[in-house]
C-alpha cells in the first residue's frame, strides 16, 4: 500500500483524530469567539480530550486543535494520575526484582571468604582516598 | 572516636556492577563506593524492604537509592545488600548488587515472563 504525502504519521494522524471535526482557518477565525464563549461556559470535564476538540487548517488538513481548557485541564489531571501509578508499579517491580535477586543469592551463599572486601574494591576503582578515615 | 565498625563485603559480580557503572558516569562509582563506605557505621542506612512486605527472603534486605550530585530527578540507581549479624562480632554487611534500577525492574518482569511461559507449558502437558 503506497502512502500519501506524509506517510504513517499521517495515517496514524487519521486514525487519533478520526471524527474529530475539521474546520478551514477561515470557518475557524469566524467562530473563534463564540468558541471560546462556549467553551468557556463549560463546567464538567469530557471523558477525552477529543471529546470536543476542533481541527483546524488551511483546506480542513489540520494543524491545530482547538479544545476547551476544562478538557485540557483534566486530560493533563489523566495523564499526572496515570504517571503516579505508573510509578508506583514500577516501584513494586523493583522491589520484586529485590525479592528475586534474594531468593537467587540465599539459595547459593557466596562464602564470606570469596566475598570482595570493601577496601579492596576501592583499591581497584582507585578510591581508596573515599573510604579513608 | 568511631566504634567498632561493620565490615563491608561485596559479592564478586559487584566488581563488574562498578565497572558498568564507570562506564555510564565515574561520579556513580565515586558515590557508590561513598555509600558503601557509610555502611561501615551505619548498616541501617539503607530501606527495609523487609518491613513494607514482610516476606522471610528480604529480612535483613535493603536498598539504597543513589545517583550523580546533579541529577534532579528520582535517583536511578540501587545498592541491594544484607545485613548478616555474627555472634559476639561486628555484623557484615554483603553487597548483593549495585546497579540501574531498570535491572532490577527488568529482572523481576523476566522472571516473571520465564515463570508465565513454565506454568503455560505445564497446563498444556496437562492436558
Amino acid at each position: 500500500m503506497a502512502w500519501s504525502g506524509g506517510g504513517p504519521r499521517v495515517a496514524k494522524k487519521h486514525q487519533r483524530l478520526g471524527g474529530v471535526p475539521s474546520l478551514t482557518l477561515d470557518e475557524a477565525r469566524k467562530q473563534l469567539h463564540e468558541l471560546s464563549r462556549r467553551f468557556g461556559r463549560l463546567r464538567k470535564p469530557s471523558d477525552s480530550l477529543l471529546d470536543r476538540a476542533l481541527e483546524v487548517g488551511p483546506h480542513r488538513k489540520g494543524g491545530l486543535l482547538i479544545v476547551p481548557e476544562i478538557d485540557a485541564i483534566a486530560a493533563l489531571e489523566r495523564l499526572d494520575e496515570a504517571e503516579r501509578e505508573n510509578e508506583g508499579l514500577l516501584e513494586e517491580l523493583e522491589d520484586l526484582g529485590v525479592v528475586l535477586l534474594a531468593r537467587e543469592r540465599l539459595t547459593q551463599p557466596t562464602p564470606a571468604d570469596r566475598l570482595v572486601p570493601l577496601e579492596e574494591l576501592a583499591r581497584q576503582f582507585g578510591r581508596e582516598h573515599l573510604i579513608a578515615g | 572516636m568511631p566504634g567498632e565498625r561493620y565490615s563491608v563485603r561485596a559479592e564478586p559480580e559487584v566488581t563488574a556492577d562498578l565497572r558498568a557503572l564507570a562506564a555510564i558516569d565515574e561520579r556513580l562509582v565515586d558515590r557508590a563506593i561513598e555509600l558503601m563506605s557509610a555502611l561501615r557505621d551505619d548498616p541501617w542506612l539503607g530501606e527495609d524492604l523487609w518491613k513494607r512486605y514482610n516476606m522471610e527472603s528480604i529480612e535483613d534486605c535493603r536498598k539504597i537509592r543513589f545517583d550523580v550530585p546533579d541529577w534532579n530527578g528520582k535517583p536511578r540507581y540501587r545498592i541491594v545488600y544484607r545485613n548478616e549479624p555474627l555472634d559476639g562480632a561486628p555484623g557484615l554487611v554483603r553487597i548483593w548488587s549495585v546497579g540501574p534500577r531498570q535491572q532490577l525492574i527488568a529482572y523481576a518482569r523476566a522472571t516473571a515472563r520465564v515463570t508465565r511461559s513454565e506454568a503455560q507449558g505445564r497446563r498444556r502437558r496437562r492436558s
